[in-house]
């Protein structure tokens, strides 16, 4: 479970994040929805270590951010949005790389690195250098670094983007098979289609405030709308 | 003229743009001119200011002007040859500093990309060369008692000297990279001018150190002119006239204009190879795609990372460390060129300079192995310390979500640096110890010293290299030019071995039959100042990690 409590973040006068609250159950996609600017890849960012809040804090199942920042990120897989990182290693040395940051059981983590690089199709390019894969397959490589030690949290910035068809349809299969094993996914996306059809929960955040929280029903009862899709009514909230 | 200039400050500014957080507002800056200006201060300070001081003293032992005059064209022939290699690694990093991908969609034509790039590898090559270059011109001739119309004349050739060595430097890059065709990383033309300067050096080294300078002013008088006749060689662009200016004559400028016709031709010669060659479609060549490979044997490939990393950490690092430097070839061999020339100049010298002391003048002790040793180990510093966390890039972003082990990160990072410092002392000291007979004993004791002393000044470097670190770069070179960084490092190593010096010195004079104890105590001393930096190396890292990096 992810639990953010008041996460605030500025950058001089202008406030990115304010104070914001949600909490993303285990056995949950979380969608957190949002224009370009509104604060979702700010927020991953502090949930993640990359930036540091003003105030507030983040758990993952209790353990605090601010208080134990080691721990909790041995809770957390992160795929980055902008996958043009560690450009120099081979797509092997990555894993076997990630894999001892997280201290797994070796076996484990190879028979994980196994399955996973066959599904999504980049088992023959390990042996070759990232700076050398595609867009797509740089994102894959990401993905499964992340899914290598099997977290709690598994942390997506706009993962669909740029991906081909059937990319894209793995990778939503690999998050719904990681819930269903009772754990938690929190992705950040602008298109909405996808969030309707995939996500459990959604979060719409506008000008680094959180207007809504919740399942779609749970939106859509309180906008009083029972047939509108998730578009038309992002848009309602977001132009309010 | 306008629009050249634009293009000219577009890729300059493709090379020196700095974003950093300042009071929590994304600042975008350039890079400042302070620390070129800074680095030619001090090329001023050791290619001209110490040379004059000589010139003083021939002057006071009563040598004549025109051998005066002379000795300061030799200095100058023996800096300009120096200039070209400088202009060589100056050109290395303009010319492969940024891509020309962004001006492809553009209606630009080649050669004028080509001259542009031209204009700031001589803009900058210029300003490393003509000021210890004046500073050395004006000094000799002024000292030389030359009329001032000839002082005149003589800064005049200095300056097209300057712009010719630089031109030429370039375009001898530039001759790399129509052959090679090699973009972004110049690993190659890196190699082959560190080969290269590697030759000439030694070559320039053994022709300056077998010419006997003598003791009595004829005697300087005569080896100075010996020194002519080898240095005209070198320098025949601006010698002849330079020697003409000291004859007075008419000749004098008839040899000015030839100077300033070579340095026109160079121009020409740009604007002609730009023009004809240069095609800005050329695209980064990328690695060649290796065959299909049996999916077993990539497993079993994995399977040796993974136990690698598992059982081997540190070792598994220092592979990522040297993937690393294989990605950026132009730095890794940029920063070795002068250690490794230097190296083998000096393993070739230190011999000869010894058969021709009759005076005793380096004493047969470990004293003087020892801190001659260490001495070089700080000056040849290998940068790739200090660039080794901005070479992470992007990938810090990703770095900063893992728990990963810090103690592992930073020995991985000083490992290399540590090894290849050690070694260039070890083999000077060595060089030194077997013409002198030192004993081996004594020579394992001082290796101990040199290993910490060389563990201590890379985490010294690595220090500087996380407080200046640079994250955004087009080109790995990049790094070592932005900032204070680099300059700061050369200053503290510059200086770092003075309290072991102390220490020594010290310990000769109270304790004459016990001289290993100073190389003793300096290890001592070393190793406790290099488990400080460790520490202050991981809460550097630390306080890095933590802090917000524009994104």
């Amino acid at each position: 479970m992810i639990r953010i409590q008041g996460l605030t973040k500025r950058f001089g006068d202008f406030v990115a994040v304010d104070n914001l609250d949600l909490e993303v159950p285990n056995g949950a996609i979380y969608g957190l929805l949002g224009s370009n600017g509104a604060g979702k890849s700010t927020t991953l960012k502090m949930m993640t270590g990359i930036l540091l809040p003003d105030s507030g804090n983040v758990y993952y199942a209790d353990i605090s951010m601010r208080e134990d920042p080691e721990k909790a990120k041995a809770k957390i897989g992160f795929v980055p949005d902008s996958p043009d990182m560690f450009l120099g290693m081979k797509g092997r040395d990555y894993l076997a790389f990630i894999a001892s940051i997280f201290k797994g059981d070796r076996t484990t983590a190879l028979e994980r690195t196994k399955a996973l690089s066959e599904k999504l199709n980049i088992a023959k390019n390990l042996d070759e250098y990232i700076v050398t894969y595609s867009h797509g397959m740089r994102q894959k490589i990401f993905l499964l670094g992340a899914l290598l030690h099997d977290p709690d949290a598994f942390i997506l910035d706009e993962p669909l983007t740029g991906l081909d068809p059937e990319s894209a349809y793995v990778i939503k299969t690999i998050m719904m098979e990681h819930v269903m094993k009772g754990k938690c996914v929190l992705i950040s996306t602008h298109v909405l289609d996808v969030a309707e059809k995939l996500c459990t929960h959604i979060g719409i955040i506008d000008k680094g405030k959180l207007l809504f929280s919740g399942t779609l029903s749970e939106l859509r009862a309180m906008r009083q709308e029972e047939n509108s899709s998730l578009e038309t009514l992002f848009l309602e909230l977001t132009r309010k | 003229m306008k629009d050249f200039f634009l293009l000219v400050k577009a890729i300059s500014s493709n090379s020196a743009v700095r974003v950093r957080q300042k009071k929590g507002k994304t600042v975008v800056s350039r890079s400042s001119l302070l620390p070129l200006v800074f680095a030619a201060a001090v090329l001023i300070l050791v290619f001209a200011a110490r040379p004059l001081f000589n010139i003083l003293a021939f002057r006071d032992a009563g040598v004549p002007n025109d051998a005066l005059f002379t000795y300061t064209q030799c200095l100058v022939a023996s800096f300009l040859f120096y200039g070209f290699f400088m202009g060589c690694c100056n050109s290395v990093t303009v010319f492969f500093s940024c891509w020309d991908d962004v001006f492809l969609p553009l209606p630009i034509k080649g050669g004028r990309l080509f001259m542009a790039r031209y204009v700031l590898a001589l803009f900058r090559c210029f300003l490393y060369t003509i000021l210890p270059l004046l500073a050395l011109m004006i000094g000799g001739s002024i000292l030389s008692s030359l009329p001032p119309v000839s002082v005149f004349l003589a800064v005049l050739v200095s300056l097209f000297s300057a712009f010719s060595i630089s031109s030429l430097a370039f375009m001898f890059v530039a001759f790399f990279f129509f052959v090679f065709r090699i973009r972004k990383e110049g690993r190659v033309p890196s190699i082959l001018s560190t080969v290269f300067s590697l030759i000439a050096m030694v070559g320039l080294f053994l022709i300056g150190f077998l010419q006997p300078v003598g003791e009595t002013t004829e005697a300087i008088a005569s080896s100075i002119e010996n020194m002519y006749d080898t240095f005209f060689f070198l320098n025949w662009i601006s010698y002849l006239p330079c020697r003409s200016l000291l004859v007075g004559n008419g000749i004098s400028l008839l040899f000015f204009f030839l100077v300033l016709l070579i340095a026109l031709l160079s121009v020409s010669l740009a604007v002609f190879v730009g023009n004809r060659f240069y095609r800005p479609s050329l695209v980064y060549r990328g690695r060649k795609k290796r065959k299909k490979k049996d999916e077993v044997g990539i497993f079993e490939k994995t399977e040796r990372s993974f136990l690698l990393s598992y059982r081997h950490p540190l070792l598994f690092q220092i592979k990522r460390e040297i993937d690393n430097y294989r990605n950026h070839g132009s730095l890794f061999v940029s920063s070795l060129v002068g250690s490794v020339s230097f190296i083998v100049s000096l393993v070739i010298i230190i011999p000869v300079v010894l058969s021709l002391d009759s005076g005793g003048a380096f004493p047969e002790n470990l004293v003087f192995l020892f801190l001659f040793a260490m001495v070089m180990t700080s000056i040849f510093q290998p940068y790739f310390t200090f660039a080794s966390v901005s070479l992470e890039g992007q990938s810090i972003l990703l770095l900063k979500t893992y728990p990963f082990n810090r103690n592992t990160y930073l020995l991985a990072k000083i490992f290399l640096g540590s090894v290849f410092s050690t070694i260039v002392g070890f083999v000077m000291m060595l060089t030194f110890s077997i013409l002198q007979h030192i004993g081996i004993a004594e020579i394992l004791v001082s290796l101990l010293c040199l290993l910490a002393y060389a563990t201590l000044s890379n985490l010294v470097s690595l220090l500087f290299g996380i407080r200046f670190a640079v994250f955004s770069f087009d080109s790995s070179m990049e790094i070592l030019h932005r900032g204070w960084g680099p300059r700061l490092v050369s200053l503290v190593l510059f200086f770092a071995p003075v309290p072991s010096i102390l220490l020594v010195a010290i310990v000769s004079l109270y304790l004459p039959d016990y001289l290993f104890v100073g190389p003793l105590l300096s290890f001592f001393l070393h190793a406790g100042l290099a488990f400080l930096f460790f520490h202050l190396c991981r809460k550097a890292l630390t306080k890095m990690l933590q802090k917000d990096m524009p994104l």
